[in-house]
């Protein structure tokens, strides 16, 4: 079956780096889609990527990824899914950052101060209050639905969140979802502490971190939705720079993750991240100084990441609250965004081509991995 | 005609989703008016056997809803009609069916000896892996039987068990994985009867697992050798144990498997062929192998993983190996 498709061009190796993702165009129909390729060989414990495969199969909505089709080829599995054109959120980041640090290469000798410029353009041109709303509420939608099928997602993070050419959002990496039906039970709480999820621990809430007898339920999920929004927002992660003990420290004491603008510099500064940033880079303060974002915004975010999940919303509620009611039809991209993440796109194609065209010439070698003889032993004598 | 404005009794909502699936199976016209009423019955029912987040079961209407499917032999038309109730309503009647599979009264399991009757609910089951759009949702209530000792004897001796071994190698990835899921269960979790069933049936079992190992697929060759080691080691099985290790051709196998170009195949070749050279009582085909292969092997086993050098448990066993063979004489 993979001879039915030709690997376009590389989009990115996942964070657990034996995935690789291909935009693919199909033989048979000339369609694009989204192509996932585990080498099941490099893994020692298959678990996340079977549980992934086997949840998404039995989830269906409107914003959640759908798996089109999985099959093995040598050792390794496909996963076919619609193309996404750009990507997850954090491909969006990272181009928007690719742009800037392009853009600012060819600039440098005409102007110095350029480099100091561009750390303050990446927050400001990160994503705005706008065009996160449609994100926010999609993902909502998609959470509301697992929710009401008991499963939780523990992943939520802006790798998750895909947007297509269209400005479609989905939701997506169910391979940490875990379902709170169990030997044929519905269970209240959960207390098991996601396997393997340690490239993703800044995003889990306190409750699931805390690993206590209180356990977690599906309001985890909201509490990760808040932060990535922060993120998005602010253009860099809550707990950018940070020990993971500290970070856990943090989020137990209930440290004030939020949004950036001026109110948190006019009110006692206690948000120690964007002191460490400022003295890094003066620019990121007067950056902040500029931004404003509207109150029910603030409030909406803070609804998420309340450090008790008793007193958190959940995905009902905050569909109801007034930062999701002013839905104007929009994109969730503005066509300014869009030009500077297609050509940061493009700076990130030509990087990866680069390291590609190094290691190996074609892409069929990707698929095919070089035969590695076992040494020495040509043959067993069995005459 | 569908009232949900007052809650049904437990015994209406079972008798309204006969009468509709009933329907459905003629084909009937309002096709679509029926399959939905079909999903909000059995969200109904799901919902008093599970309990909601706020509202947790109650023991008395569980024990009036069961009455009530076992009267009107609810869970056989359910399954002969899941192909054609919608997703959501698939995942439903699998969730009822496992959760009344759990029920206890007792030390009676009153679900169990009602399925144990009807074993034809047992034969759809295993066939639903033929269909794409109901494979995953009889996988997973083939595995809550998997559970019952019971169950699991009647699916291993029906001739329909031998379809598994085509099943596991479907080319749909999700649905095969998920048939070694089930294909694993029914082999592992009974110790007692699942070791009598392979000393009874040792040649048919392993002339079709062999195929398994010599697949072409890597996934289907991975996980069946991994099977094969945790079904070798196991102390129930020890009848069936020694009798593949006194086997010649298992040993060549094992030993071609050792030369995989794939790591984890070859790790779990180690795995067994460990259990051949441990072997006290070798016959002589099988020393004879051994012997004429001795300097081959040493040399090769020297250099075998030899990365794995924090598996403390791994590098014991192949020092054990290799001191093993240096030792053979001929007999």
């Amino acid at each position: 079956m993979a001879k039915n498709f030709q690997l376009v061009h590389k989009i990115c190796t996942t964070r657990c780096q034996s995935t690789n993702v291909f935009t693919a165009v199909s033989l048979t129909n000339r369609e694009y889609y989204t192509v996932k390729i585990t080498d099941l060989d490099d893994l020692t414990d298959p678990q996340v990527i079977l549980n992934e495969i086997s949840r998404t199969r039995h989830i269906r909505h409107n914003n959640i990824l759908p798996l089109l089709n999985s099959f093995v080829q040598e050792s390794q599995i496909w996963c076919i899914y619609p193309h996404i054109y750009y990507g997850s959120c954090r491909d969006i980041l990272n181009a928007i950052q690719a742009y800037y640090t392009a853009n600012s290469d060819q600039n440098l000798n005409t102007n110095n101060n350029n480099n100091i410029d561009r750390a303050d353009e990446q927050i400001r041109l990160c994503f705005n209050e706008q065009s996160i709303q449609p994100i926010v509420r999609s993902i909502l939608l998609a959470l509301d639905y697992l929710h009401s099928k008991h499963i939780i997602h523990r992943c939520v993070c802006p790798e998750n969140i895909y947007i297509n050419q269209s400005g479609h959002v989905y939701l997506g990496g169910m391979g940490y979802a875990i379902s709170l039906i169990d030997n044929g039970f519905l269970n209240k709480r959960l207390h098991e502490y996601p396997s393997k999820i340690d490239n993703y621990v800044n995003y889990l809430s306190p409750e699931i971190l805390q690993q206590n007898l209180i356990g977690y339920n599906t309001k985890s999920d909201i509490y990760s939705l808040g932060v990535t929004i922060c993120e998005l927002a602010n253009g860099i992660h809550p707990f950018i720079g940070c020990e993971k003990t500290q970070m856990l420290f943090e989020k137990l004491v209930g440290y004030d993750i939020g949004l950036w603008d001026r109110s948190i510099l006019t009110t006692e500064s206690k948000n120690i991240f964007v002191s460490v940033c400022a003295s890094e880079n003066p620019k990121v303060i007067a950056q902040i100084q500029r931004r404003c974002f509207s109150e029910k915004f603030r409030n909406f975010v803070d609804l998420c990441v309340v450090k008790n999940h008793e007193f958190r919303a959940n995905c009902h509620q905050l569909l109801h609250h007034t930062y999701m009611k002013k839905m104007k039809l929009q994109s969730c991209l503005s066509t300014f965004q869009i030009s500077i993440i297609s050509e940061g796109l493009v700076e990130l194609q030509k990087k990866i081509k680069n390291k590609t065209i190094q290691n190996q010439s074609d892409f069929s070698q990707i698929v095919q991995k070089p035969t590695t003889p076992s040494k020495n032993i040509n043959s067993w004598n069995f005459d | 005609m569908f009232l949900f404005g007052r809650t049904k009794t437990p015994q209406e909502l079972v008798r309204t989703l006969k009468d509709l699936l009933l329907q459905l199976e003629k084909g009937e016209r309002k096709y679509e008016k029926i399959a939905e009423d079909v999903t909000k019955c059995l969200s109904g029912i799901k919902n008093i056997l599970y309990g909601t987040q706020d509202q947790d079961p109650q023991t008395e209407v569980i024990a009036q809803l069961a009455q009530e499917i076992y009267n009107s032999n609810l869970i056989k038309i359910m399954i002969d009609n899941i192909v054609r109730v919608d997703f959501e309503g698939k995942k439903d009647i699998a969730s009822i069916f496992n959760n009344l599979l759990r029920r206890q009264i007792g030390n009676r399991s009153p679900t169990v000896d009602h399925i144990a009757g009807r074993s034809e609910i047992l034969s759809k089951l295993i066939s639903g892996y033929d269909c794409q759009d109901i494979a995953l949702n009889c996988g997973m209530m083939l595995r809550e039987c998997c559970r019952h000792e019971e169950l699991t004897k009647l699916i291993i001796n029906s001739d329909q068990f031998y379809k598994f071994f085509e099943y596991v190698e479907l080319s749909t990835f999700d649905i095969a994985s998920d048939a070694f899921l089930t294909f694993r269960d029914l082999l592992t979790k009974h110790k007692t009867l699942n070791a009598a069933f392979l000393e009874q049936n040792y040649d048919k079992f392993f002339e079709n697992y062999q195929k398994l190992l010599h697949s072409d697929n890597y996934v289907t060759r991975r996980q069946s050798l991994k099977l094969l080691g945790e079904l070798l080691l196991d102390r129930y099985n020890f009848t069936v144990m020694t009798r593949y290790i006194s086997n010649p051709d298992n040993l060549k196998l094992m030993m071609n498997m050792l030369r995989e170009k794939s790591r984890n195949i070859q790790f779990e070749a180690f795995h067994v062929f460990k259990v051949f050279v441990a072997n006290p009582n070798k016959p002589k085909p099988v020393t004879d192998i051994l012997l004429r292969n001795k300097e081959k092997l040493i040399e090769f086993l020297s250099n075998f993983h030899s990365d794995r050098s924090e598996d403390e448990q791994f590098n014991d066993e192949k020092a054990y190996l290799i001191k093993q063979i240096k030792e053979l004489r001929e007999v």
